[in-house]
């Protein structure tokens, strides 16, 4: 009995020690160093991708077929994920909402009001972004990164094809607009279900009005500027860490899960930017 | 029509290029040999822009690339083919795709000429019926063939080939020699030639030069090759002789 | 109407194929994940392999999740004071917001940011390993592979999820707290006065809940996609994007399932209190 404690309290003990290695490790002041500086070349190179492709987007040749073909394949691939994540999205939503609001205003008459304020305003936009920066933003590194590895990158700049204008601004506008689609149409899903899942409630006529006193223009112009802004997010980062992959299957798939974890990451910070500036001119406007 | 004057590269403080001079005259020919991973691809890729040295200057069909704005490089890179190791055909494109990419890209041609002129070039290189495919479809030979027509019909001055026989069997070699002979007569090409097979830089070459510790050693026509003195040569080609 | 019953035939075979797949795959991970847990249990242990993807994948991960926990926090209190003055119920935005954090917001935010980390780490990794038959030389060398390369992932994964979690969760109601007094002026005191009365410990449990069981999915899912990946370099990027998605939707099915459950035994408590 005594071996088997001795034993098991010395591999505890030595996790443990591993354990706090390794952390240790983790939050080096040369750690923080080199990930600062990381993240700050990584920004730069981001916003530098950023201003070219925007400089290059009004400039011919316009590659209209491509476009088109990219936005088929990015709307095409992302619909079903979109429809089944905003589905689950807007019941979830209308659940906690009833958790939440039958304790506070004591009513659950407003539940779908504030489930719509809450879709177009926030969840909408950010989660759809989100969910395209996991299936289309992977695509996209992948993609450009294998070109990469195999030197097509190199002959498209002998070939005086800019591989920027060749490759990101198709895409670019393509995610961008598709962005917007796949918003309006998830939220619409996550307004069908939300309508489901509170049922013997509401009606649809009622439950369409009551979120009509709440949901303005206003918000829905929210949702599409959103849209756009955060729908820029996903292309940029997705071909940056494209262009910078390193060698080999590993260098794809490094690449790749770093163009999805700071694409998600920078949504959030824009769009908590976005939110705080909203916030700032609301307060202007009503002084 | 080529200079490299004192080019020094490193890549994360290893340097590859140390001081490698060259200078290729107009309708010239040049072979690069040199034991893998010597730098010889990085030769050529700073040859053509692709590489910025750290040191050293570039000069390409009479414009200083060190110093050269993205729209002047891209007008030198209309007068330039280059053929890659690993031939770099774009995989989303049919071999008519490929092959037409110049003149639908940069000279924004009808498709109907397009097609014409990527048909004639095809028939040239005795590849006929395979303009539909993809190049995951195609055998080594093949690629080779598809890469060198994309990089020739733009019809440029100056041809770059990164081993265009690497991996390919002597028959073979020999017909992809033959090809870059023949457009070397037809368009009066300037040519610089990575190959560390004798029989076809003998085919092809004027001059060769041997990449050795970063830098560039004139060796003179290849047929001096095996009288060559110079130990670093003779050690270079020691298995041949062996062999 | 005839056209109608022919268009409704020709799209019910792919339909019907679909969910058999669908049903297919659900009952192989299920069988995967079984296995796991009985190798869970056997000697030896790879305690050295279990630490590393702890740090690859957990370790590495914070500073994402407490950067991304702050901002989503200070965003969940900015929607809630706007949606709440609507009713002019602001006096309970400390409350509401600490409760939808822990309950919802923060156990899916760190859930879907680690997507992508596992994606790469366990994917990618064991991808790779599986067409480049190290796999096959494991098992060759007499080693189990789902002993020696699943199971140290599997509980790497859980346990870091649920870690990372109670960390995101700290920052993120710092980071409303902090939102609300900066940006929303909101004074702190009347913010944390009304947690105690509006958040349970049970608001708590559901997250923790969550977490626990988001960290088994993703785990499963990922090392479930890595292991039966067939073919060559192609087949890994698939493998990753698969991982991608079906960790995303499993996040969100099983929230939803947690939810509504949730929403029943509330329902009940209501009924028989009130
Ligand atoms: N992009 C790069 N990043 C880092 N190192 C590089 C890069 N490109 C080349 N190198 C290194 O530079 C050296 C020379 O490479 P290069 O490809 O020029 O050799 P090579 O002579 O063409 O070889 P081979 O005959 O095998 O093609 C090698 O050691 C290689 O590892
Ligand atoms: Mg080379």
């Amino acid at each position: 009995m005594s071996w088997v404690e001795n034993k098991t309290l010395r591999l505890i003990g030595r996790t443990l020690s591993q354990i706090l290695y390794l952390a240790r490790l983790g939050i080096t002041v040369e750690g923080i160093g080199s990930n600062l500086f990381r993240f700050l070349e990584v920004t730069g190179g981001g916003m530098v991708l950023l201003i070219q492709t925007l400089w290059l987007v009004p400039r011919p040749p316009y590659r209209l077929r491509e476009i088109l073909r990219q936005a088929l394949t990015v709307g095409w691939q992302s619909l079903p994920l979109i429809v089944v994540v905003l589905g689950f999205l807007g019941m979830i939503t209308v659940l906690e909402l009833n958790f939440q609001l039958s304790r506070v205003i004591h009513n659950l008459e407003y539940v779908p009001g504030v489930a719509g304020i809450l879709m177009f305003r926030e969840f909408g936009p950010t989660v759809v972004a989100a969910m395209l920066a996991a299936k289309v933003g992977a695509g996209f590194t992948a993609e450009i990164s294998s070109m990469k590895n195999t030197e097509q990158i190199d002959a498209l700049e002998m070939l005086s094809v800019n591989p920027v204008h060749y490759l990101v601004v198709p895409r670019f506008i393509a995610t961008l607009a598709m962005q917007v689609a796949l918003s309006v149409i998830g939220v619409a899903v996550a307004f069908v279900t939300g309508f489901l899942i509170s049922q013997p409630r509401f009606n649809f006529q009622s439950y369409l009005t009551t979120m009509g006193h709440f949901v303005g223009v206003e918000d829905f112009l929210n949702l599409i500027a959103k849209a756009l802004l955060l729908g820029a997010v996903v292309p940029i980062a997705a071909c940056y860490y494209g262009f910078r992959a390193g060698a080999g299957a590993k260098g794809v798939g490094e690449a790749t899960t770093r163009g999805v974890v700071t694409s998600i990451l920078v949504i959030i910070l824009l769009d908590f930017t976005i939110n705080v500036v909203a916030d700032k001119i609301l307060e202007v406007v009503i002084q | 029509m080529i200079e490299l004057r004192d080019i020094g590269v490193r890549f994360h403080q290893a340097a590859v290029l140390r001081g490698a001079d060259l200078s290729v005259a107009e309708g010239e020919a040049v072979a690069l040999i040199g034991p893998s991973g010597s730098g010889k691809t990085t030769v050529l890729k700073t040859a053509v822009g692709l590489i910025r040295p750290q040191a050293g200057e570039v000069v390409l069909a009479g414009t200083n690339l060190t110093r050269a704005s993205p729209a002047s490089l891209a007008r030198v890179r209309r007068q330039v083919g280059m053929l890659f190791q690993g031939n770099a055909l774009f995989d989303s494109m049919t071999v008519l795709e490929n092959i037409g990419f110049v003149l639908r890209e940069v000279q924004r041609l009808a498709p109907a000429e397009i097609q014409s002129r990527v048909r004639q070039f095809l028939d040239r290189l005795h590849l006929g019926e395979i303009g539909g495919l993809y190049p995951r479809e195609l055998s080594g030979g093949m690629k080779k063939r598809v890469g060198l027509a994309r990089a020739m019909i733009g019809e440029p001055r100056v041809l770059f080939c990164d081993d265009p026989t690497a991996g390919l069997d002597p028959i073979t070699s020999d017909a992809i020699a033959d090809l870059i002979l023949d457009f070397r007569r037809q368009f009066k090409v300037t040519l610089l030639l990575v190959s560390n097979s004798l029989l076809v830089v003998k085919k092809i070459a004027d001059r060769v030069l041997l990449l050795h510790q970063g830098r560039l050693l004139d060796l003179g026509a290849p047929e001096s090759l095996q009288d060559s003195e110079r130990p670093e040569v003779r050690q270079f080609l020691q298995p041949e002789f062996t062999s | 109407m005839t056209v109608l019953t022919r268009q409704v035939q020709r799209i019910r075979g792919p339909i019907e194929i679909g969910v058999m797949a669908f049903l297919r795959e659900i009952g192989a991970m299920a069988m995967f994940l079984a296995a796991t847990v009985r190798h869970i249990f056997k000697a030896p242990f790879e305690v050295q392999e279990m630490i590393l993807q702890m740090y690859q994948v957990g370790v590495r991960s914070v500073p994402i999740v407490l950067i991304s926990g702050f901002f989503v926090g200070g965003v969940v209190v900015i929607q809630f004071n706007y949606a709440l003055s609507l009713f002019g119920a602001e006096v309970y935005l400390g409350g509401i917001t600490t409760s939808g954090l822990l309950r919802e917001v923060g156990p899916v935010l760190v859930a879907i940011m680690i997507v992508g980390r596992v994606g790469a780490y366990i994917t990618a990794e064991l991808a790779t390993m599986k067409v480049t038959e190290q796999v096959d030389a494991i098992r060759c060398l007499g080693v189990n592979p789902v002993q020696f390369l699943v199971v140290p992932r599997f509980l790497a994964v859980s346990a870091m999820i649920f870690m990372l979690t109670i960390l995101g969760l700290l920052v993120a109601l710092l980071g409303g707290a902090l939102v609300g007094n900066l940006i929303l002026d909101i004074n702190l005191s009347f913010y944390f006065a009304n947690i105690r009365k509006l958040t349970a410990a049970w608001a708590l449990f559901t997250g923790m809940l969550k977490s626990i069981l988001f960290g088994i999915l993703l785990a499963t899912i990922a090392c479930y996609q890595g292991m039966k990946t067939e073919g060559g370099a192609e087949a890994v990027g698939q493998a990753v994007n698969r991982c991608l998605v079906h960790c995303s939707i499993a996040v969100f099915l099983a929230d939803y399932i947690i939810a509504s459950l949730a929403a029943l035994t509330y329902g009940l408590a209501e009924e028989i209190i009130f």
